[in-house]
């Protein structure tokens, strides 16, 4: 396990007897963690190898160069909603509206590429920016529930981006541009990809590597304590839906280029699998723990996951039904419930 | 407070409840190692110890949350193995744990028989009539008649509230039919007053015949007033069965310490030219009567004592915490308006009485609870540098004597005490110029308060100005330079300690 995805609280060490403090605290309170944590990171590891195996053996396209293309670009936007949703669930709180920052991001990217050429499609970056500093500063300084504030400004995102496009797709119009999203590294690895997998790194020393991070962690494993100590809690909570957000507005440009025409409902679909995602890869929604290193495992059996149904011709029904059940597994497998006395 | 010990009954009869070589190993540290016990109708048995001596353990044992490694119990003569909390119950073995589970919205009849609703419906339905009638007869049959069902249990104090839950152990006990119900009661006076405690043990004088008890209780004098056997542990062991009619407070500490030097405490000397810290000037805060003025200098230790809740807050408005009524604090000369970011950037250091609501994040290793601080007072590097990181909280941890196995550990796996010391070292490693105790004392053993008090008199040696509230006046007297009592929420009484200590007849005076 290197440092990266190593697990918030993963004490390796396991207390040495005789200088434990209280052998009777100790052992009563103390989770096994460490040997929890590993057999869930191997258990996804394993999940990443078995899965393809499965649909090969099924229908031997699921290997074939088309598909792992258009896997690896579905997986450069996931990864990017998935590194948008970490922060605020490190925090203990949800952000339900990335999936709309990403819909509205990606149809104002294509409105302004039609007005200004492919470069103004970079503008949605501080767009993303902004809205998701507007989530933040509702839930930090009125004082309001994330889940219920995020849900809300999600239908009003997407009613923004429904009347900006139109009800109509937005088209992407051809440009300077459009080379730097379809062309591949050494013909192998899709650029969006790159830009996802860069944009993860970055996440991860943010979080890691960072004071404002270290808060991050810190107001999800205790917030009032973080602001006795003189964190600026509201200010790190707004920030981090900032940073969400900016995430989403990446995302949004990359879904547009993959997709070259935006409707209002296009990045909707990413929600629930970006929270599956995350708590997959060993961040529980009571936060304070894990981090963004393993969504990118998450990410990965998600998009396996949704492709090989296609490729089995699962309906799309029975597609929405296995996604929602893997997020409520997910849950189940990840929670640590110990720690919660109540459960709303 | 040892009215009723002379007059009540011997116990009586055959062991209502029996443990014999209790065994139990955490990870090959044997936290319960050979411990046996009986308790008779009628009876109270005290366990003395400090944290980690095995009380915890034998307590979970007794009420079947602890499976225990070895040994036997029988309950009334027959062989005892409860195997979770509701078995234990439903033997009769009820625990009433530190954290009250009284719902404060609920009435006081809605809370006896909480769980149990199905034995006080008429007709088919739970009204608040027939359940009330059926809780207040129980209550006087009993003996707490002071209890009454239809008060909203919001409106209890501590101290009756702890008797809920004892009324609602034996209600338990009643409607499973069981005579001589165990009642395991863990620091039921943690947080009371001393008149609070007062009244717990004259009720629970009226009542005791109706059951066993098993005690436990960090004050000694409490543990000598109220049991009729004492059972003293150490490192898991049992090392002593003192008579507590003719045992002292500070024998019963001698024989819970073992080996263990006790420290003696003293006064800090005061700095040569000491310099204003904290003023505050017309401070009025909820539960003061009247406004408040306090100063302190540099190298000096202020401790406010009150029962009541006021005092708190007035460490939190010192702390930015709490916006005060009125009134103003300046800390060094700057006022304070800007919450507990102006306060921590002005050298103010709180530590909470509440350790795991306010002061620590229980599931994070102990070296980020200690960077965290550092990083939040200006030094982010800790935040990028690990190793820098690992030295910070490996000094602390040393230098405060904070027991752990790896920094690595969470710190909701340390003790208590330990816990508190983390605090304390945390509030005193950067530029802190002003330390602000809430309650320090609170639920922990006499070893770490010890330690605690020997960290404000060095801190205060270098300069450190300490404010500390609490309701333990005896314990902050020989540490503090001066302190303030207060009475219904004004000053009742002050007293120099650096000319003469004030005596306990003094400080009761202050306080009644």
């Amino acid at each position: 396990m290197n440092q990266t995805t190593a697990p918030a609280v993963g004490p390796a060490t396991p207390a040495e007897p005789g200088t434990a403090a209280a052998p009777e605290a100790t052992a009563a309170k103390r989770p096994a963690r460490p040997l929890k944590d590993r057999l869930q990171t191997i258990s996804l590891l394993a999940a990443l190898v078995i899965l393809p195996a499965i649909f090969t053996a099924l229908n031997p396209q699921f290997l074939s160069g088309g598909n792992i293309d258009s896997m690896l670009q579905q997986t450069s936007i996931l990864l990017l909603v998935v590194v948008a949703g970490t922060g605020p669930i490190l925090m203990g709180s949800i952000d339900l509206s990335v999936g709309a920052i990403v819909s509205l991001t990606a149809v104002f990217a294509g409105l302004a590429a039609q007005a200004l050429g492919q470069p103004a499609v970079f503008l949605v970056i501080p767009l993303g920016l902004l809205v998701g500093l507007l989530n933040g500063a509702i839930i930090a300084y009125l004082r309001l529930p994330s889940f219920l504030v995020t849900l809300g400004t999600s239908f009003a995102i997407s009613g923004i981006a429904l009347l900006a496009s139109g009800g109509f797709p937005v088209q992407l119009p051809a440009g300077p541009l459009t080379p730097m999203f379809n062309k591949s590294l050494l013909g192998l690895v899709p650029l969006p990809l790159v830009y996802a997998v860069v944009v993860w790194a970055v996440m991860i020393i943010w979080l890691r590597r960072t004071a404002t991070g270290r808060f991050v962690y810190a107001i999800g494993g205790n917030e009032r304590a973080s602001g006795v100590l003189g964190v600026r809690v509201r200010w790190v909570k707004t920030l981090t839906f900032g940073v969400s957000g900016l995430c989403c507005g990446i995302a949004g440009i990359a879904l547009l280029f993959s997709t070259t025409a935006a409707t209002s409902e296009v990045g909707n679909a990413f929600l629930l699998p970006s929270i599956a995602a995350i708590v997959m890869g060993g961040t529980p929604l009571s936060g304070g723990q894990g981090g963004a290193g393993r969504g990118l495992i998450g990410t990965l059996l998600l998009v396996e996951l949704g492709n090989g149904m296609l490729i089995l011709g699962f309906s799309p029904a029975a597609q929405q039904i296995v996604q929602g059940l893997v997020v409520v597994l997910a849950v189940l497998l990840t929670l640590d419930r110990r720690r919660l006395q109540i459960v709303k | 407070m040892s009215t009723a010990r002379a007059a009540r009954e011997p116990a009586r009869g055959e062991p209502i409840l029996e443990a014999r070589d209790l065994r139990k190993v955490y990870r090959g540290v044997p936290a319960l190692d050979g411990v046996s016990l009986s308790l008779r109708i009628g009876e109270v048995l005290g366990l003395a110890g400090h944290n980690g001596a095995g009380k915890s353990t034998l307590l979970n044992i007794l009420s079947g949350t602890v499976k225990p490694d070895g040994g036997t119990m029988t309950r009334s003569g027959k062989p005892y193995t409860p195997g979770s909390y509701a078995g234990a119950v439903d033997r009769g073995v009820i625990r009433i744990f530190q954290e009250l589970s009284i719902i404060e919205n609920l009435t006081v009849g809605e809370n006896l028989t909480f769980g149990n609703e199905s034995r006080v419906r008429k007709a088919g339905f739970v009204t608040r009539k027939h359940s009330a009638q059926i809780a207040d007869a129980f209550l006087q049959e009993v003996g707490l008649g002071d209890l009454h069902a239809a008060a909203p249990a919001g409106t209890l104090s501590l101290a009756e509230r702890q008797l809920l839950e004892i009324a609602k152990a034996l209600y338990m006990a009643r409607i499973r039919n069981i005579a001589e119900p165990v009642l395991l009661l863990d620091e039921p006076t943690s947080g009371l007053t001393a008149s609070q405690v007062a009244f717990l043990e004259s009720h629970l004088n009226r009542i005791r015949s109706l059951m066993g008890v098993v005690l436990t209780t960090h004050r000694g004098a409490e543990l000598l007033n109220w049991s009729d056997r004492i059972l003293v542990l150490r490192d898991g062991r049992a090392v002593g069965e003192p008579d507590p009619h003719s045992t002292g407070p500070a024998e019963l500490a001698a024989l819970m310490l073992g080996d263990a030097e006790t420290a003696t405490l003293s006064r800090a000397e005061r700095p040569a030219a000491p310099k204003r810290v904290l003023d505050v000037e017309g401070l009025l805060v909820p539960g003061l009567a009247e406004p408040i003025d306090l100063t302190l200098d540099t190298g000096e230790v202020l401790a406010i004592v009150s029962p009541a809740e006021e005092k708190g807050r007035i460490a939190r408005a010192v702390a930015g915490l709490l916006k005060p009524l009125a009134g103003e604090v300046r800390v060094e000369g700057h006022r304070l308006q800007g919450g507990p970011v102006d306060a921590v950037g002005h050298g103010v250091r709180f530590v909470p009485t509440d350790r795991a609501g306010e002061g620590l994040s229980l599931l994070h290793p102990v070296r980020w609870n200690l960077s965290v601080a550092a990083i939040a007072e200006g030094r982010r590097r800790l935040a990028r540098n690990r190793k820098e990181e690992a030295v910070h909280a490996q000094a602390l941890i040393r230098d405060f004597g904070v027991k752990v196995a790896s920094d690595d550990q969470p710190a909701d796996s340390l003790s208590g005490g330990n816990q508190q010391k983390l605090l304390v070292a945390r509030a005193l490693a950067g530029q802190g110029r002003l330390l602000v105790l809430e309650s320090p004392t609170r639920g922990i053993d006499v070893h770490a308060k010890t330690a605690i008090f020997g960290f404000v008199r060095d801190a205060a040696a270098s300069g450190v100005a300490v404010l500390i509230v609490t309701d333990e006046p005896e314990e902050v007297v020989p540490v503090c330079d001066r302190l303030i009592m207060l009475r219904d929420g004004a000053v009742s009484g002050q007293f120099d300690c650096r000319v003469q200590e004030p005596t306990l007849a003094e400080l009761e005076e202050a306080l009644v």
